[in-house]
């Protein structure tokens, strides 16, 4: 059984300078080409969950992307910390509003690659998040999906999910096919790659498939539902008040009719 | 005197609620932030060895009579402050007494005339860097420490800040010194610009790490903001060029604020866009009354270009500015995916300092089986030598032994090679309890003043027993 994990290659953007949240007008962008990039955190989370699933199983994970030949970067990354195979499709157009696009690709590929059962993804990606190909793939495949993925385990057998929910988290027993959209949680920090791993990785070769390869025949172009209107960087204001009081229990006092006061809180009846 | 005597003695001198004894408490204060500790506590360490309580001081008079009663009955003190050591200093040995001064945190005096300022002990120097701004002033000391760090704990480890080859390290900030000796003798060393009577007794408070009584006041120096500054980075072939350059800079006579030069492995970690594989950056940062940050970052411009470094824009020093920090806010990232992180700074003679970094990465790569990464960069520069910063990471056997095993592994090596070479094992980090075992080796004949020190200052061995001095012989 395999697991493709989609990871995507993007800035950044804790690294932007404060002073760099410029948009420019013409091209409806900001300016940020001397930042790292980075793989989309929340495809990180995915590729952490799927190689714990991997470690432990007869279960091979192999990443996926998108992109340019500046995306073997986050490639020879996973190929670092392990994954069993690692495959480019070839593409130079920007799919940041085209998730059909990206979707179609991922599809496609999935199809190729031979015995895949599930696919993971992260929830969104920090350039547009649109949040939206993890469905569209699943859509495209007619495989359930479950989003907001926190966890998921391999037991007996048979594959438990944990995601969020409006009224807390919930854990489904669920049999494959399906998609994941995986969100954050504190402990799926992608392993780090040893110097050794780093070594051995360099022996590895990263697959690089084109639309043809994938029997696709159609402008991915032309799937682009979005057109980027407007950015602009929201206005910030701090307001800040100090509260006074000799003692704690008189501060705790002010701030609770402060916040009755301007209705955050309820007054205890 | 059994624990609960102890509290109730206390409570005689204290409100009830300056005196905590909740076992969680008691546990978050029973360490510091030691890359060991944390790479320990996510395989479920805990400590075995619980203060009685903790104490929160409010007044020098506090001090005075809490640390006479200790003396009187033996009682072994930890002072602390913001908790941002790294090196096991705040350890709590079981039955001793932590005295949190955190709460001791006004600014008492700012003097414009002298360009001094007088804080109590638990004074956040975040606090005090912002307020003096405010004032157009600064203090000149930004350790990495800056969010946490506080003014008492500051002096106590010998810090140093990241712009300190203009402005000094704590040592040289430090005017006049207020403390409560460990038999509960408050003493004031005054302020004065430079003196000759006898030996400099500040340094008897400077690094003592809470051997030789409580800091309960500092007087520091202040500075007129700099509005001109010049900023420009480089890309250099190799790390030991780099050391050379910033050598010809500072022994021609210049000072740059930040002279920093990171090893090919940090460039590309956080500059990837601006480095080529397998270059090191260089940042300097000149700033000063008008004209010269100009003149400085010319002549620093001229050296740099003719050792064959190529100049960057002003954008990595920009970025390092922003994020210089930022490790504070997730100090336990790497604790939490299971590995052994830490950093350990060390510093040696111009002759020696290549050596040693050479020798410490051939050596990890060696012999660390799991290495991540070992790294380095020069970042605080003297007309005589420098620092360098090791960055280290490797994966441990997962288990509170296995981080513990690993983390000996990576200092020792470090350690080890520096005492080769004549270098000092600590450049600003401190000893604590982790180091005392190279401390004799470090210190050679002179160990013994260090001793006779301590025998003579607390005489009851109740100030942070275990710390700069093994406990074996203390």
């Amino acid at each position: 059984m395999k697991i493709v994990t989609c990871i995507k290659q993007v800035k950044d953007l804790d690294m932007v300078l404060a002073k760099d949240w410029i948009v420019n007008e013409e091209s409806k962008d900001v300016d940020i080409e001397y930042v790292n990039t980075i793989i989309n955190t929340y495809d990180e989370n995915a590729l952490e969950m799927a190689l714990r699933i991997s470690d432990d199983n007869d279960i091979q994970t192999i990443a996926l992307t998108v992109g340019d030949e500046s995306c073997d970067r986050i490639l020879k990354k996973a190929l670092q910390v392990k994954v069993s195979g690692a495959i480019r499709v070839n593409y130079n157009n920007k799919l940041t509003y085209n998730p059909i696009g990206a979707a179609k690709l991922i599809k496609n590929s999935v199809e190729k690659i031979e015995d895949v059962k599930i696919v993971m993804c992260g929830r969104q990606s920090s350039e547009g998040d649109i949040g939206q190909t993890g469905l569209i793939i699943s859509e495209m495949l007619g495989w359930p999906c479950v989003t907001l993925v926190s966890d998921i385990e391999f037991k007996d057998g048979e594959f438990y999910v944990t995601h969020q929910v409006d009224e807390g988290v919930e854990t489904l027993n669920i049999e494959p096919p399906f998609v994941l959209t995986v969100t954050q949680s504190a402990d799926k920090f992608l392993r780090m790659a040893t110097i050794r791993d780093i070594l051995q990785a360099k022996k590895k070769q990263i697959k690089v498939w084109d639309t043809k390869d994938l029997n696709i025949n159609e402008d991915i172009e032309k799937l682009r539902e979005f057109e980027l209107e407007q950015i602009y960087i929201e206005k910030q204001v701090n307001k800040c008040s100090y509260i006074e009081g000799s003692t704690a229990e008189e501060k705790v006092h002010k701030l609770y009719e402060q916040l009755i006061k301007k209705g955050v809180i309820k007054e205890k009846k | 005197m059994n624990k609960e005597m102890v509290i109730e003695g206390l409570g005689k001198i204290l409100n009830k609620e300056q005196i905590l004894t909740q076992e969680a408490v008691l546990q978050e204060y029973s360490t510091d932030i030691t890359g060991l500790r944390m790479a320990q506590k996510h395989f479920g360490w805990k400590s075995d060895s619980l203060a009685t309580c903790i104490l929160k001081i409010r007044s020098k008079e506090e001090v005075v009579k809490v640390i006479k009663f200790l003396n009187d009955e033996k009682i072994v003190v930890i002072p602390r402050t913001g908790g941002s050591g790294v090196c096991l200093g705040l350890e709590t040995p079981s039955e001793s007494v932590v005295l949190d001064l955190s709460e001791m945190n006004e600014i008492l005096e700012i003097n414009e005339e002298n360009l001094t300022v007088r804080v109590q002990g638990g004074v956040p120097l975040e606090v005090l860097e912002e307020t003096m701004n405010k004032r157009g002033y600064t203090t000149g000391h930004f350790p990495q420490s800056l969010p946490l760090a506080q003014m008492g704990g500051l002096v106590a480890t010998r810090s140093i800040g990241q712009l300190s080859t203009k402005y000094g390290g704590i040592e040289d900030l430090l005017v006049g010194i207020e403390g409560v000796l460990p038999d509960g003798e408050l003493v004031l060393i005054k302020n004065s610009p430079r003196k000759s009577t006898g030996p400099d007794l500040r340094h008897i408070w400077l690094g003592s790490e809470g051997t030789m009584g409580v800091i309960t006041e500092v007087t520091v120096k202040i500075f007129k903001l700099r509005e001109e500054k010049w900023m420009q980075a480089y890309t250099i072939d190799s790390f030991q060029k780099g050391l050379q350059i910033i050598k010809q800079i500072v022994q021609d006579g210049w000072n740059p604020a930040v002279a920093r030069l990171h090893d090919r492995t940090e460039a590309a970690e956080s500059y990837s866009h601006f480095v080529q594989k397998g270059e090191s950056i260089l940042l300097f940062l000149s700033e000063g009354p008008k004209g010269y940050a100009k003149l400085e970052g010319e002549a620093i411009d001229t050296i740099a270009k003719e050792s064959g470094a190529k100049a960057i824009g002003s954008k990595p020093l920009e970025i390092w500015l922003e994020h210089r920090n930022d490790i504070c806010d997730h100090l336990d990232m790497y604790a939490k995916q299971g590995l052994v992180a830490d950093t350990c700074e060390i510093s040696a003679m111009w002759s020696d300092i290549g050596n040693i970094y050479k020798e410490v990465l051939e050596r990890a790569s060696k012999e660390v089986p799991k290495l991540i990464a070992m790294s380095g960069h020069s970042s605080h520069s003297y007309k005589q030598g420098t620092n360098i910063y090791f960055m280290m990471g490797a994966v441990p056997e997962q288990s509170i032994e296995g981080a513990e095993k690993t983390y000996n592994q990576l200092f020792s090596i470090i350690m080890e090679t520096t005492l080769k070479y004549g270098g000092s094992i600590c450049h600003h980090h401190g000893v604590g309890r982790y180091r005392t075992k190279w401390i004799k080796e470090e210190l050679g004949t002179s160990y013994t003043m260090l001793e006779k020190i301590k025998k003579a200052m607390d005489p009851n061995e109740i100030m942070n027993m275990g710390v700069l001095l093994p406990m074996d012989k203390a």
